[in-house]
């Protein structure tokens, strides 16, 4: 249990003796009378008081008037008496006390004082996560970040599920800032390398172990020592890469590429994927021992399109100590009608948009130009777009390549005035893919592109 | 003070004395000698204590009795 602050108000020598077990390993102070205790409780270092009502045999009740200078000064105000008739009761939780115990159980009373307290303060911390880091107002949301957050201080590792831009790296980010790791939060987005690149990254290498190691490198899992280490995309590792981790993640050690000495590295895992972790697994993507290792709790983060209660409040965040908006009924109904693809990162796009280059009160044509903007300029970040993923999804990968390979090809054959010998070597292609393309593209293949 | 209000806080001082001695006594098993000798210090006197208010209540009974 956390070490608590605590202020014990008891004029009874023998009281205060149980007490002081009671909060043994906590830091506590006592008060014997009401002078000293305003005092005490005056400079606000308490963070529970513990509060006798009768201080003194010829006292009545002036324990009561300390209940609302305790709340006043932000402390958790809990009376012990053995005055519990209905009507003490009644009044000082009408000041405003937490809780109210009979003494004669201290044991067992004290205990579920201390626990019910911080229950409230993960309680109220949660809630400011809520205000503060990840905006959000709808209760499965909630649920399931409150959940992570509960394990945030243990090792076990944690998969977010979600969207992209639903906001899992901000999520894996905030828990790792509640775990109390020592280390730092290093992400790498799987999806963006090829796997020769990614042992790179992630295991590091020495000068010298392949062409172009002109430098020896610290790989992401030596940088998270101590910290957490958030894999995103990671249903796209290779199965080769999976195998390597694995044994990193289980033995919390590894060979940078080109060393014969193994590196240790004490790293926590978090780690999210768009994709359904158990149809990956059937489909022989990733492996089943890896997906375990992986997998200790799952939190799923809904798109925004399934939460539209949170729209509001996030451009109110986005705004937060800047450009405040207002927008018309009109273009509130259009706001929330919008399916948002690019979820959280969409939405952000558009008030980076909306505060830079409209009026204050935005209007529902606004909105619609915002939004054709918004959603161009959100998708970049990511290594596939949302309407790249959706081509895949409806005309299969093949297609969706094919189209990506093409675009690529014909940007570089624009960029180069339509010289064929530079775009074979910018993109490092053969020519019978450059003339696949013109092909498909409805390109003559003896002319020159872009002119 | 009137007899209602003497009975109240008579009652009042019973239940928390009792209430401390019964959590004292449950606090010495296991307690070093030096904590065990201070804690029955404490308990005597409080037991004493609450014997002397019993007296008390019981000599105000009585002289209103013979008034």
């Amino acid at each position: 249990m956390d070490k608590l602050k605590i202020l014990v108000v008891e004029d009874d020598p023998l009281a205060r003796k149980i007490m002081e077990a009671q909060l043994k390993g906590h830091d506590v102070e006592f008060a014997h009378d009401a002078p000293s205790a305003r005092r005490k409780i005056a400079s606000k270092r308490s963070e529970v008081c513990f509060i006798d009502l009768k201080l003194g045999d010829k006292d009545n009740f002036g324990g009561l008037e300390l209940i609302p200078e305790a709340l006043a000064a932000g402390t958790y105000s809990v009376v012990m008496s053995a005055h519990d008739s209905d009507k003490i009761v009644e009044r000082a939780y009408a000041l405003g006390c937490e809780d109210f115990y009979a003494k004669g159980n201290e044991s067992e009373n004290v205990q579920a004082v201390l626990k019910r307290f911080l229950r409230k303060r993960q309680e109220a911390r949660a809630d400011r996560i809520f205000q503060d880091q990840f905006v959000t107002e709808d209760g499965a949301t909630r649920a399931g970040i409150s959940s992570a957050l509960r394990y945030a201080g243990s090792e076990l590792p944690i998969m977010i599920l979600g969207p992209s831009g639903s906001g899992k790296t901000n999520l894996a980010r905030i828990i790792h800032e509640r775990s109390g790791r020592p280390g730092q939060f290093v992400a790498i987005n799987c999806a963006a390398y090829t796997e020769d690149l990614l042992e790179a990254e992630l295991f590091g290498y020495r000068k010298g172990a392949f062409t172009g190691a002109a430098d020896s490198r610290k790989g992401k899992l030596l940088a998270a020592d101590e910290g957490t280490l958030f894999l995103d995309e990671v249903g796209s590792m290779s199965l080769n890469m999976q195998t390597k981790l694995l044994k990193a993640i289980e033995e919390k050690s590894f060979y940078p590429l080109g060393c014969d000495r193994p590196e240790t590295s004490r790293f926590r895992v978090i780690s999210a994927t768009l994709e359904d972790m158990p149809a990956l697994v059937k489909a022989g993507k990733i492996r089943f021992d890896f997906s375990q290792r992986i997998r200790g709790l799952t939190i799923g983060l809904s798109p925004l399109s399934k939460r539209k209660g949170d729209i509001l409040p996030l451009i109110g965040f986005f705004t937060r100590g800047g450009r405040r908006l207002s927008f018309a009924e009109e273009a509130k109904r259009k706001l929330l009608g919008y399916e948002w693809p690019g979820n959280v990162r969409e939405l952000r796009k558009f008030v980076e948009l909306a505060t830079v280059g409209q009026p204050g009160r935005i209007t529902a044509e606004a909105v619609a130009e915002l939004l054709a903007t918004a959603r161009v300029e959100a998708e970049p970040d990511e290594f596939i777009s949302e309407a790249q993923y959706r081509l895949a999804l409806d005309k299969g990968l093949d297609h969706a390549v094919e189209r990506y390979v093409d675009a690529i090809i014909h940007r570089n054959l624009t960029e180069n005035a339509g010289r064929k010998t530079q775009v074979l070597s910018d993109l490092k292609i053969s020519t019978r893919i450059l003339y696949a393309s013109s092909r498909r593209s409805g390109k003559p293949e003896g002319k020159n592109h872009g002119k | 003070m009137g007899n209602d209000d003497a009975l109240t806080s008579l009652v009042h001082d019973i239940k928390a004395k009792c209430a401390n001695l019964k959590s004292a006594a449950a606090m010495l098993r296991g307690e070093a000698s030096k904590e065990e000798h201070e804690l029955l210090r404490l308990m005597s006197r409080q037991a004493r204590s609450l014997a002397d208010e019993i007296s008390a209540y019981q000599a105000r009974r009585l002289g209103e009795r013979l008034k």
